[in-house]
């Protein structure tokens, strides 16, 4: 038998398992080779060694440990919001944040809440669909809106040609789309940037020439022969008595019921019946287009009163 | 030896009194063999603190399947078997695996007494593992042998198990056992050599 052979055998000769013909064998050798005795006694020591080391004591902190890792596992899970709420270095900045927000949101309200504007009624206002009228006169209309060529695009949109460039700004700023807000009262725009999205509006210089809805309307009925010029005639009529005119004095010529047959002026208070007694010199005045005694939509200021004419032609 | 790692008898109690939920049952079983597990995980990771770790995994994950162990084996056999399984999972994943084994620390860098051989009258095989020093320079040595080979060695050699029941642990043949063994023990012999 030769030393690896025996080295190999070593571990079951030690433990006594090896039959009894090997381990003759090894016997044998190991009385002749000193090497493989002494690899026999040191692996001995070894096995020895192993068998004799104690377990020691375990810490005391293990059993510890134990407990509160079941004690972890067996307790219900935290809520989400528990968690989220319960450390005070989340829980008071998150307290601090929601009081400033609702302080915003009701503070933003109570703004909102603030008196509105004022708005005419609905018949009043520029952008309100026309008086029913007679077949007679909207088939001349519609006539001479065939003739109006440069304006096929406003036309199409249904809008009123004249008056809302205002409409056509606010619409190419909003995408094209018409405005969504009909109750607001509406404040025609006295110049336009032809960019088409700026609105040039100037600051007023006084109480009087400050654009205020136009809550009174008169109705000022002339021949057709006199209809030409009429606007300016109005408009002149507004500036003896100290008041003023809203916007450019319309083309005339056009017939559809649109601002161009509407003058819109602002007048002193107390110069209301003087207006109207200038306007009775420049057409008939019909009892129906007279502006009511009991008006219900006052006006927004005291010294000032808006007043929409509107042109008729006999 | 107690192949089984104990007795028995009271860790079968133990068991029934735990399935029966007494209070205090758990905590018992935990006395009962904290110590074997615990030397076993502090022997196979050479470390003291991620021993500690493991072997409170192994009782907690003992107490979640308590309710399934079939008692096959012994309880202690059982908890062994976990925490090698667990031992040997930490240490394929450590990264410095190979650093923490092969350096044997020199026990002068770490201001301890340089190992000095027992004296002749307390040179008796029984006696020289008792010696403390002996028991560390024997953990390192161990430290250095390949880990799936260490747990045989642990199981074989320091608790006792039958060759029969490591390969049942192990799930490999009796024979493999037997050579991975050998050859283990030769490793060891031969890092040994110096004091032995």
């Amino acid at each position: 038998m030769d030393c690896e052979r025996v080295r190999n055998l070593l571990s079951e000769f030690l433990e006594g398992s090896l039959p009894e013909g090997e381990r003759t064998g090894v016997n044998a050798h190991l009385r002749e080779c000193l090497p493989c005795r002494a690899e026999k006694e040191g692996l001995g020591e070894t096995l020895l060694l192993l068998r004799g080391l104690s377990p020691g004591k375990a810490p005391a902190e293990l059993l510890d440990g134990v407990r509160r890792r079941i004690a972890r596992e067996e307790a219900p899970p935290t809520p989400f919001w528990k968690k989220l709420f319960l450390p005070a270095h989340i829980k008071i900045p998150l307290e601090a944040a929601a009081a400033v927000l609702l302080f915003l949101l009701v503070y933003g309200s109570q703004k909102e809440e603030l008196p509105k504007p004022f708005s005419p009624p609905p018949a009043a206002r520029m952008d309100a669909a026309p008086p029913v009228e007679g077949g007679k006169a909207k088939a001349e209309r519609q006539a001479e809106n065939a003739k109006e060529s440069g304006k096929p695009a406003e036309k199409k949109a249904g809008r009123a040609p004249g008056a809302p460039r205002a409409h056509a700004a606010k619409e190419a700023v909003s995408g094209g789309r018409p405005a969504a807000q009909p109750s607001l009262p509406v404040v025609p725009a006295q110049r336009v940037s032809t960019a088409g999205e700026r609105i040039e509006s100037p600051a007023p210089s006084s109480m009087l020439l400050r654009p205020v809805p136009f809550g009174r309307e008169v109705t000022i009925e002339v021949a057709a022969e006199d209809r030409p010029g009429l606007e300016d005639r109005i408009a002149a009529a507004a500036l003896r008595i100290g008041g003023n005119l809203q916007g450019e004095p319309a083309k005339p010529g056009i017939a559809s019921e649109s601002a161009a047959d509407i003058v819109l002026v602002h007048l002193p208070a107390g110069s209301v019946k003087l207006f109207l007694v200038e306007l009775s010199k420049l057409g008939t005045l019909p009892q129906e287009g007279r502006p009511g005694g009991s008006d219900p939509s006052p006006d927004p200021s005291p010294e000032a009163v808006a007043y929409a004419v509107r042109i008729r032609v006999r | 030896m107690d192949s089984s790692g104990g007795s028995a008898r009271p860790v079968d109690l133990l068991l029934q009194a735990f399935r029966q939920g007494k209070p205090g049952a758990f905590d018992a079983i935990v006395r009962a063999h904290q110590d074997r597990v615990y030397a076993f995980c502090a022997r196979m990771l050479s470390d003291r603190e991620e021993a500690l770790d493991i072997a409170q995994e192994v009782f907690l994950s003992a107490y979640r399947n308590l309710g399934g162990f079939r008692e096959e084996a012994s309880l202690s056999t059982w908890l062994l078997k976990i925490a090698a399984n667990r031992c040997l999972n930490r240490i394929r994943q450590r990264s410095s695996l190979a650093a923490r084994e092969i350096v044997l620390p020199d026990a002068t860098e770490r201001d301890e007494p340089p190992f000095q051989p027992p004296a002749p009258e307390e040179g008796r095989p029984d006696r020289i593992a008792e010696n403390r020093e002996m028991a560390k320079v024997l953990e390192r040595a161990l430290g250095r042998i390949d880990p799936d080979s260490r747990w045989l060695l642990l199981l074989s050699d320091v608790e006792g198990f039958t060759y029969e029941e490591v390969a049942a642990m192990a799930g490999i043949p009796v024979g493999t056992v037997k050579s991975r063994l050998h050859r283990a023990r030769m490793a060891l012999r031969k890092i040994l050599a110096p004091v032995v």
